[in-house]
């Protein structure tokens, strides 16, 4: 285990404002570090509490969900 | 010059050999004269804005390819990315009516059955209010009520697709040292013997 903690993070990406500035950013050529893995959902509403649970328990070291 | 698919990747290869590819508008096609006994094809470039006429050894054509009868049933098929993202409401509906409170838009009513004397009741959405938001899908209880392209599972399935490298790379690590299952503090699913059964965690 010499190698840096390098966490994993769900990320849900509301699809009107979260994915469009990840969108933008990509647009932009900024980079953000691979460590999270966005999904995109129609609304951060939509993201119900079981799919956050499932998401830890498959070995997501965290959940974000941004709107 | 637009492709589709994996035909992008001959298009750059075709470039890189030396093809030249021309476009030309429908009112201006390319002209075929012969000359001096040789192939003339007359085109007007919309790169260079002038009209070029290419002598040539050969001519292919490209057989024409039409478009079958039935081609506008298949069109009319809704496709995710062509249809605007709405939700549905499945057999698993019991009417129980927790979706019509969380609705922003009000698409949601409550309807008897159809078909259906015992007095049970289904909610049922209006197209035309709902704007696919899917706060109903994550208050419903029992899948009743989904959304195109964004249902339960194939959320799931998208967070499973994340998470397969760690899962790998975390079982690759316990079989190339045979340790003893490392120390996760998460759920009883991270041991050894649970991997080797199961494999998969699709359904933890």
């Amino acid at each position: 285990m010499s190698k840096q903690f390098e966490p994993v993070v769900i990320g849900f990406l509301c699809n009107w404002c979260a994915y469009a500035g990840g969108d933008l950013a990509g647009v932009s050529r900024l980079q953000y570090p691979p460590n999270l893995r966005p999904i995109r959902v129609m609304c951060s509403g939509m993201v119900p509490p079981d799919l956050v649970v499932d998401s830890l328990s498959k070995g997501a070291d965290g959940v974000i969900v941004m709107g | 010059m637009r492709t589709y698919g994996t035909r992008e990747d001959l298009y750059t290869k075709a470039r890189e050999r030396g093809v030249v590819f021309i476009r030309f508008d429908q009112d201006k096609k390319p002209e075929v004269n012969v000359e001096n006994e040789r192939i003339v094809v007359q085109v007007t470039d919309p790169v260079l804005q002038m009209p070029l006429a290419i002598e040539t050894d050969y001519l292919v054509l490209a057989a024409a390819i039409e478009a079958s009868d039935n081609t506008n049933v298949i069109l009319s098929k809704a496709t995710m990315h062509l249809d605007p993202i709405k939700s549905y409401v499945t057999e698993a509906c019991d009417g129980c009516a927790l979706c019509l409170d969380v609705c922003p838009y009000r698409a949601i009513s409550l309807e008897e059955a159809p078909g259906d004397t015992t007095g049970a009741r289904r909610v049922v959405t209006d197209s035309a209010l709902c704007k696919g938001c899917g706060l109903c899908e994550a208050t419903c209880p029992k899948g009743g009520i989904l959304i195109h392209g964004f249902t339960l599972d194939q959320l799931k399935v998208q967070v499973e697709a994340a998470m397969e490298p760690i899962r790998l790379r975390i079982v690759k690590r316990w079989q190339t040292k045979s340790l003893v299952p490392i120390k996760i503090t998460g759920p009883s699913c991270w041991t050894r013997s649970s991997i080797q059964n199961r494999r998969r965690f699709s359904n933890v």
